[in-house]
């Protein structure tokens, strides 16, 4: 430990993606993941973030393809665990995704703020899981959904109203004088366009800093206990608070897994509806 | 610690967990980020961006989403749907079907009445009906008893005349002969039916 509290190298491979799995020894200790030769040069080297993000949509197809041969007939799905999966989906769309778009634009969206939201929730959760980790707390990770997100915003407005009057609706209407027009509409046209793409990248870094952090701190917490080992009076103490301490931020971070899934399909959905609308 | 404890239990909890996430964070990053920095690599997530991880997620997200589109979340949404309108229109039919009943059952209830008065009238028409079939059979009745009475009294008059005239005559004839036996022989059997006659027209002036 060389004098040092925290072994920061530690708590980063705790939070951070790796090439490997770290497991303890009776399932199998440390795991390196492959690296496949795509073509040429090219390898791909698997990560553990990859292999979660692959196993959430996997688990994904598993839950819901059969909800949907379930729900077919279009009668009430039967059992528990089915009609939990319904009342996540019904919430969504009824009081997140309906009252953003409106009803009547909103139906093409559904299944993709659906699959935005699960997908997220469950890269989240990983987190939770002993030996995995939150894809969701990498930016890579959060920047492709931020911008999957941007493409289906500008993508639905330039459905809905048009290719050329999406743009043109990116300025508002207002009563300028001819010169000073067009010196201003172009600043305008800038900052509004530059605005719509800060708040997807927003939406990325907000996703990205409530995993990330939460993770940080759950690390540092536990991190705590190593490091006070050498420290024997100490150590006891240190141990119960940082236990107690994680376990409360597990909680929070359980709940906080839920909101930003949540947060992330509610400020898609917003946008979504925004760009379905003039200004 | 337990001086902590009470004083954390005094704030919001939520806001209390904020604050220790806060600072830890601060702490722990500027601790990695001052450790990066001595080792070259970078913990910082905005600085540790992964292209292949990048391009992972958008082949598996995309690839989700399609799969996800195709085979569970457009069939739910379109079931969800068509249940909402089967509970709808079930919720409309029953609601038509109860406003029906009810018009039926009105229907009904006039009818009831309707038929309860008929019957009333029905009754009352026959009660009267009787009365005045009765009363005619009295009044016939008493109109051929008066008739079989004024018939009687008719009859008793004329045999009552009958009587008084052959009693008259009779009695003419008797007194008649008992005068012309007093008066022996005196008057003849012509001057005798003359007297009768006279007797007799006196008589019936009476």
């Amino acid at each position: 430990m060389d004098g040092k509290l925290i072994d920061p190298a530690e708590v980063g491979a705790h939070v951070s993606d790796s090439n490997s799995f770290h497991l303890p020894e009776f399932l199998g200790g440390h795991i390196e993941l492959p690296s496949i030769h795509i073509c040429g040069d090219f390898y791909l080297q698997i990560t553990k973030f990859m292999v979660i993000e692959l196993a959430a949509a996997l688990i994904l197809i598993a839950l819901f393809v059969p909800l949907a041969y379930k729900i077919k007939s279009g009668k009430p799905v039967r059992g528990r665990f089915w009609n939990l999966l319904e009342v996540f989906l019904l919430y969504l769309r009824d009081s997140v995704i309906y009252p953003s778009i409106g009803k009547k634009n909103a139906k093409p969206y559904v299944p993709f703020l659906w699959t935005i939201f699960f997908f997220i929730l469950l890269c989240n959760l990983g987190g939770m899981l002993p030996w995995c980790g939150s894809p969701t707390g990498s930016l890579a990770v959060t920047a492709v959904l931020a911008g999957v997100t941007y493409c289906v915003v500008i993508g639905g407005g330039m459905v809905k109203q048009g290719v050329f009057k999406y743009w043109a609706h990116q300025v508002p209407k207002m009563d300028l004088p001819g010169p000073l027009a067009i010196f201003l509409k172009p600043m305008i046209f800038a900052i509004e366009v530059i605005g719509n793409l800060i708040k997807h990248l927003v939406l990325a870094i907000r996703l990205l800093a409530n995993m990330f952090a939460g993770h940080v701190v759950l690390a540092v917490f536990l991190a705590f206990i190593s490091g006070t080992a050498s420290v024997l009076w100490l150590w006891p103490f240190v141990t119960a608070g940082s236990l107690g301490m994680s376990l409360a931020l597990s909680c929070l971070e359980l709940f906080v897994a839920f909101l930003q899934a949540y947060i992330f399909t509610f400020l898609a959905a917003l946008f979504i509806g925004m760009a379905q609308h003039q200004h | 610690m337990r001086n902590i404890l009470r004083l954390t239990a005094s704030f919001p909890k939520r806001l209390t967990v904020a604050a220790f996430s806060l600072v830890a964070l601060l702490s722990s990053t500027a601790v990695l980020m001052a450790e990066e920095e001595a080792e070259g690599g970078s913990l910082n997530p905005l600085q540790s961006w992964r292209t292949d991880l990048a391009l992972w997620t958008l082949v598996v997200f995309l690839l989700l989403l399609a799969v996800l589109w195709k085979f569970a979340f457009g069939p739910i949404a379109k079931a969800l749907d068509s249940r909402e309108q089967a509970m709808l229109d079930k919720i409309n039919n029953a609601e038509r079907a109860n406003a029906d009943a009810k018009e039926l059952l009105n229907q009904y209830q006039q009818k009831l009445t309707d038929s309860e008065q008929e019957v009333r009238q029905i009754l009352a028409d026959a009660k009267e009906q009787a009365n005045r079939i009765s009363e005619g059979i009295v009044a016939s009745a008493k109109a051929a008893a008066e008739e079989e009475h004024q018939k009687a009294l008719k009859e008793i008059a004329a045999a009552s005349d009958n009587a008084q005239a052959e009693l008259a005559a009779k009695s003419a004839e008797l007194a008649t002969s008992l005068a012309g036996k007093i008066l022996k022989q005196r008057i003849k059997p012509e001057d005798h039916a003359g007297l009768i006659q006279g007797a007799l027209n006196e008589f019936s002036k009476d």
